[in-house]
């Protein structure tokens, strides 16, 4: 509903298209997105190669159909540092961060490296061009 | 794809503004010459498009206490003996010959007097109907209008006239407009939220969220939604191990990549997203404590007859206050199953528990923080019932004839304002229409209902349609 699917309770020829804080909510923090985030994050870790440069390719490949332009990945690397140095002073609050939902982590990886991650695939899954098909 | 259309305006972006994507160029400039006019007189500064205002505002804030499904005039404030009279004689035909009807059709139209006793209130003597006593002790604040009507008698058709002025959907809805026009007065919580409970009847009529749409404005002048029921604002926490200036490092590079993304495509709803992330970041913050109903004394919970979180009407009207407390412009609270084509007698008991200790709970709580000046209430539904029964015990849809209650800023106490004939049928003394009340509205709130518009195919769009509204100045104080 957050969503602006109908409610089914009378007939829709055309939806309203709205755009709420709390559709951001939803997205930043429901545990399905964040469980979604980090898996996509193991996967741009597994499949994307062995450096940053090119994992973010890959996320930027799955999600968005193109690849990240310059400013683009010096954002995502000025998150991803930020967030590396403080999931890496807080290891417990990493293993939180990354328990969130059902699907495993690797236990053998680099809990921070991995919550770092997962802090770029969770804001690339946040963005506009990924949300709405207009 | 993307980046190879840097800089030029995708096809989509394009065609999609001709329709919507121009009110962008429009608000920038066409849509508010006002914004380049010379200040008018009385006014004051506002936040929205209304700037200076067009009149000195009489209230800052409206809390519509919207009534969905079509109370029954008949009991609740239009007291009618005479239609008591008539209870089981046919309707007389020169007041319903040619006149539109819903679901009575081609039926023996069969009188059917008030279902409950009415008694008289206060100083001024009003005589309203007895299920609704706390209303009642309240009447000389209030103002009663028992001449509303209206000119759709379907449901949806109807709560969409009320809300937009306009039957077609599509129309900005009248929080959106006021918003619009005045800007909020809150920055971490949204100017515009809706509320929605059910009552006893279980009827669960349906209210779509085109009711709270900003049609063709941005959509960031839409309501927005709080659930009733369980958690109000759902994932209002960070996840687990997420600090708060983890997030808001995660928000901004969000909001730093969608900037990028505008930059590209020029898509005027990136504008509202970005705003809408940094309102969920303030909401983060804010509405933990806008729900805490720890620090509401126990006397004011029963005041309300509120348990918070419950979804009833009552714990509504109670995050009403709170809400407004805070600074939101339009906050509006549907509630539901006013229906009764089957015994009105019987389920409108129910509503009247429902509602009528709430209501007065919210104009005596306003009134004892000295809000209730600044605060427009607004107590109505999208129609009346018929005074016609419905197989012997309920009644029909009604637009001819209906009443609305309103208090606090700007309105005239003690008054009861306009009059249907002696069946209840049409209003025939200083009919108000809903352009009425909707020029009324924002003539307290300062602004001119004649010009606040919206250019839109061609057309100046407003909340008062092409027909036109009048302020009803015989009921402001």
């Amino acid at each position: 509903l957050n969503f602006d699917a109908p409610t089914r309770e009378e007939c829709t020829v055309n939806r309203s298209l709205s755009n709420t804080p709390l559709q951001a909510l939803d997205l930043l923090n429901d545990p399905i997105y964040v469980e979604a985030a980090r898996v996509f994050a193991q996967n741009a870790i597994a499949h994307g190669g062995t450096t940053f440069e090119t994992r973010m390719d890959w996320i930027f490949d799955q999600a968005l159909n193109r690849q990240p332009g310059a400013e683009e990945r010096s954002i995502l690397r000025g998150l991803y540092d930020g967030n590396l140095k403080r999931f890496a002073a807080n290891p417990s609050g990493a293993r939180q961060f990354l328990s969130e939902g059902e699907a495993p982590f690797p236990r053998d990886w680099n809990p921070a490296e991995l919550a770092a991650m997962a802090t770029i695939t969770r804001a690339v899954l946040n963005l506009h061009e990924l949300i709405t098909r207009n | 794809m993307g980046n190879q259309f840097a800089g030029d305006i995708k096809r989509r972006t394009f065609l999609g503004q001709g329709a919507a994507g121009l009110g962008l160029v429009a608000l920038n400039s066409l849509l508010s010459p006002r914004l380049f006019g010379a200040p008018q007189a009385g006014g004051g500064k506002s936040k929205g498009v209304v700037n200076p205002l067009d009149f000195a505002p009489r209230a800052k804030r409206v809390i519509y206490l919207y009534q969905a499904g079509g109370p029954s005039h008949l009991e609740t404030f239009d007291y009618k003996p005479k239609l008591a009279e008539m209870t089981g004689k046919p309707m007389p035909e020169s007041f319903t010959k040619g006149q539109q009807i819903a679901q009575l059709q081609g039926q023996k139209l069969i009188c059917l007097g008030p279902t409950h006793g009415f008694r008289r209130f206060g100083q001024s003597g009003q005589m309203i109907c007895e299920l609704f006593p706390r209303i009642g002790s309240l009447i000389d604040q209030t103002c009663i209008v028992r001449s509303m009507w209206t000119e759709q008698i379907n449901h949806d058709p109807a709560h969409t006239f009320m809300n937009s002025g306009s039957i077609l959907t599509g129309r900005p809805c009248m929080g959106s407009w006021i918003l619009y026009g005045l800007g909020a007065e809150t920055e971490d919580l949204p100017g515009f939220v809706v509320l929605v409970s059910q009552g006893k009847g279980g009827q669960m009529q349906p209210i779509a969220a085109r009711q709270w749409s900003a049609g063709i404005l941005p959509s960031k002048f839409q309501g927005v939604r709080f659930n009733s029921v369980g958690d109000p604002v759902l994932y209002i926490e960070n996840p687990p191990g997420v600090s708060q200036d983890m997030q808001l490092d995660s928000i901004r590079a969000v909001n730093a990549l969608n900037t990028l993304e505008d930059r590209s495509v020029h898509d005027p709803e990136i504008q509202t997203r970005i705003a809408q992330y940094e309102m969920a970041f303030k909401m983060q913050a804010s509405v933990p404590g806008l729900l805490d109903m720890s620090n509401e004394p126990a006397n004011v919970l029963e005041m309300y007859g509120a348990r918070p979180g419950d979804g009833s009407f009552a714990a509504n009207c109670l995050l009403a206050r709170r809400l407004a407390e805070r600074g939101v412009r339009f906050i509006q609270l549907y509630h539901r199953d006013w229906d009764h084509h089957n015994d009105v007698k019987g389920n409108i008991v129910f509503k009247a528990e429902e509602v009528d200790q709430a209501t007065a709970a919210l104009i005596t709580d306003l009134k004892q923080r000295g809000m209730l000046d600044e605060t427009l209430v607004i107590w109505g539904g999208e129609f009346g019932r018929t005074p016609m029964s419905q197989g012997g015990s309920g009644r029909d849809h009604h637009i001819k004839g209906f009443s609305f209650m309103l208090a606090g800023g700007g309105i005239k106490k003690g008054l009861a304002y306009g009059a249907t004939d002696d069946l209840g049928y049409a209003a025939v003394e200083n009919p108000v229409s809903i352009h009425d009340l909707h020029a009324t509205m924002l003539h307290l709130l300062g602004i001119d209902a004649e010009k606040l518009t919206v250019k839109y195919q061609g057309l100046d769009v407003r909340l008062i349609g092409p027909e036109g509204g009048s302020v009803v100045r015989d009921i402001l104080a």
